[in-house]
């Protein structure tokens, strides 16, 4: 059941068919009301409100770029110490503020198990500040500071193994296609103890080039094809995955299904899908191995 | 009360404990170190109640103490240098949203080249922060001022940063008062902030703004700056109350009744001109310790009192001696009295009568990375001085020391 209560009005400052909006929507539903987030630089900046306005039913603790970890673990901090225990702190930051500039707030915060929820709206690029590449940036999209398509740079940066290897208590990455799993997701993180890191990938019309109705398409797709995985890591090392084609024979629809319907891929050539498909081909038997190990 | 053999670093972890703060900040650097070294023996020991946080940067550290503070509880939280540079983008974020945040800085000479002594440089790269500035002379001064911020950031919800030299006071043992908990308890009431993130009252802090609300942010932070020395001068009133030992917030003087050289400068520097002072009643001094806001109204009285007493004419020089620099310009503390006591140099050779040139106002830039400064120095810079009086030089900034 997806709870009915609603924490975000309507008149925020969001595009036409923001994943962000979503996502926010489906964490806050899960969380209720007894729940205080940090938000720093990133499309929320914008779409929480301009002062004296807040498009949130929830207290916003706005923050600099790379410290919504540390501002989580201060608010967590303070609450503690007087006895609200109970209060939900989030931390909410887009791929720029969790992958580059606020990785090491992060990097602290898990290190330190910080009681703290950590959402990373992963539209995979600063949007916010117009579409430049960001280490979350897939192989071969186009963004203002990669105009041919980032073709020579890495595969993106794997983050939730990389908090995972933190020990954190629970992470997970998560569709908006699938809401009640998104929603389960967030709602087992609130009763974890610990550290919980979850990376949801967050469709952006403006950024990724489709036409908005497709939101929940491309998300889909995102998941059949493997080139966004959703799985969850418990304790940095219990791997579980949401298989993404339970009933179909063929595990992995093709890559090429995704790429063909986004702007941002239009200049890739016929070899460079194949690469992608061979890279998220080798990626996928990884993660079902990680998944099948028996500790 | 009972006096205890301590260092700086120790009288600032003294007074945090005093302070009772629900959180503690922390991330080392060197010359500060001991002050959370010393804290974190308070919490483990017990003698703290407090969430102490090694952070894993002083960004993280000052931005997780602001949240903090929104979450309703007192903080403390201490850096130096690089420290304060590296975190500074929460200086400003402290300033601009009126938390009341009590930090100290250890003064080091930022690099580079690497550097270990004290400088104030750093500190001043948070002068238009909205915070204030205040600088200590000795460890007893540290403690006192750190439970006098406390006051005045919660009253006015104004940052406060706490600075003195490192090593040089930071390092250096001495006999140090510490009032009960009971005392300081009264003269420091429990944390009532002004504005709390509550989940059942959802306001936010920090939304965007447009230029006009913002404007207005700062105008009101710019009216509650200049409440400054009014509040700063009642809780000197309630220190010397509760405590019975006299602390003043905003400056120092001496030989005002009879001196013919006013020297101005801060924290330690000032050790070496109480010397000179103390063998000759010609020379004065004011000590600046809280830089920012400026103590103008302050320092303005007792210029109206030297110029009374020597006339106009016969008062001749300031001296104003910097352990910092504003390069192409000139010591932070010169550049603030002359631009409070004589306005723009145009007016000053254009448009005055001669008499109005007075008092000349000559800047020594000394101290710099923790270079000595003895009571020679300061004679020295009194008779150089004079020559520069009978030369009418004072636009050129003197590097005491390496320029002769």
């Amino acid at each position: 059941m997806i709870p009915k209560e609603e924490f975000i009005s309507s008149g925020h400052a969001a595009c036409g068919g923001c994943g962000g909006v979503v996502g926010m929507n489906f964490v806050l539903k899960a969380l209720g009301p007894n729940t205080v987030i940090t938000i720093p630089a990133c499309c929320w900046t914008i779409i929480a409100g301009a002062y004296p306005t807040s498009s949130l039913k929830i207290p916003v603790f706005h923050t600099s770029f790379a410290s919504v970890a540390a501002a989580a673990t201060g608010l967590r901090a303070a609450y503690d110490m007087r006895g609200k225990k109970d209060i939900n702190v989030v931390a909410w930051a887009g791929d720029g503020g969790t992958f580059d500039i606020g990785l090491q707030a992060l990097s602290g915060a898990a290190e330190r198990e910080e009681n703290i929820i950590y959402i990373c709206n992963d539209n995979e690029a600063y949007m916010n500040t117009g579409v430049q590449r960001s280490s979350s940036t897939p192989f071969g999209a186009k963004t203002t500071t990669t105009p041919k398509g980032a073709l020579e740079i890495n595969w993106k940066k794997n983050m939730p193994e990389i908090v995972a290897a933190h020990g954190a208590a629970y992470v997970a990455s998560a569709s908006l296609a699938y809401p009640k799993d998104f929603i389960d997701k967030i709602e087992k993180a609130k009763n974890i103890k610990g550290f919980k890191y979850i990376q949801f990938c967050s469709p952006c019309p403006a950024g990724w080039g489709y036409d908005a109705r497709y939101l929940k398409k491309i998300a889909e797709l995102a998941v059949k094809t493997g080139i966004y995985p959703v799985y969850e890591i418990f304790d940095g090392k219990e791997y579980k995955i949401q298989r993404p084609n339970p009933k179909s024979k063929k595990e992995l629809t093709p890559v090429e299904e995704y790429l063909k319907l986004q702007g941002r891929f239009k200049n890739l050539t016929q070899e460079n899908i194949e690469h992608i498909q061979k890279k998220v081909n080798e990626n996928w038997i990884e993660l079902m191995y990680k998944a099948e190990r028996k500790f | 009360m009972n006096t205890e053999f301590i260092s700086g670093n120790i009288a600032a972890a003294e007074a945090a404990r005093l302070a009772r703060p629900k959180v503690v900040m922390a991330y080392p650097i060197t010359p500060q170190t001991t002050v959370i070294e010393t804290i974190a023996k308070f919490c483990a020991q017990g003698k703290m109640n407090a969430k102490f946080k090694k952070m894993e940067s002083e960004h993280s550290m000052i931005q997780a103490a602001l949240a903090s503070i929104a979450g309703g509880v007192r903080v403390f939280t201490a850096t130096s240098s690089q420290g304060l540079l590296y975190g500074l983008e929460g200086v400003y974020w402290a300033g601009g949203g009126r938390f009341p945040l009590v930090m100290v800085n250890v003064n080091r000479a930022p690099c580079s080249p690497w550097a270990l002594g004290p400088s104030l440089d750093d500190a001043m790269a948070a002068q238009a922060s909205g915070c204030i500035l205040m600088f200590c002379e000795d460890a007893q001064e540290i403690l006192d001022t750190i439970l006098c911020c406390y006051r005045l950031s919660e009253e006015l919800n104004i940052p406060s940063i706490i600075n003195y030299p490192g090593f040089i006071v930071s390092n250096a043992y001495e006999n140090v008062i510490i009032p009960s908990q009971e005392m300081v308890d009264k003269f420091l009431p429990t944390f009532v902030p002004k504005f709390v993130l509550d989940p059942e009252i959802p306001y936010s802090i920090g939304n965007a703004m447009n230029s006009e609300d913002y404007t207005k942010t700062k105008l009101f932070l710019q009216k509650d700056m200049i409440k400054i020395p009014s509040v700063a001068q009642g809780i000197s009133v309630d220190f010397k109350k509760m405590f019975g030992r006299k602390y003043e917030m905003e400056i120092e003087a001496c030989n005002i009744e009879t001196c013919e050289t006013l020297v101005i400068t801060m924290e330690t520097v000032i050790s070496a001109v109480r010397e000179v002072t103390e063998n000759d009643p010609k020379v004065g001094f004011v000590k600046i310790k809280m830089f920012n806001p400026f103590p103008k109204k302050a320092l303005r009285s007792v210029f109206q009192t030297i110029k009374k007493r020597l006339g106009v004419q016969n008062f001749e020089r300031i001296i104003v001696l910097d352990r910092n620099l504003y390069p192409g310009e000139g010591g932070h503390t010169w550049l603030k009295v002359r631009s409070m006591l004589t306005g723009d140099c145009f007016f000053r050779t254009i448009l005055c009568e001669p008499e109005c040139y007075k008092p000349f106002i000559f800047n020594y830039i000394v101290g710099l990375n923790g270079a000595n400064i003895t009571s020679e120095d300061i004679q020295g810079i009194v008779e150089d001085s004079k020559k520069r009086y009978g030369e009418r030089k004072d636009e050129e900034i003197v590097f005491w020391g390496v320029e002769k």
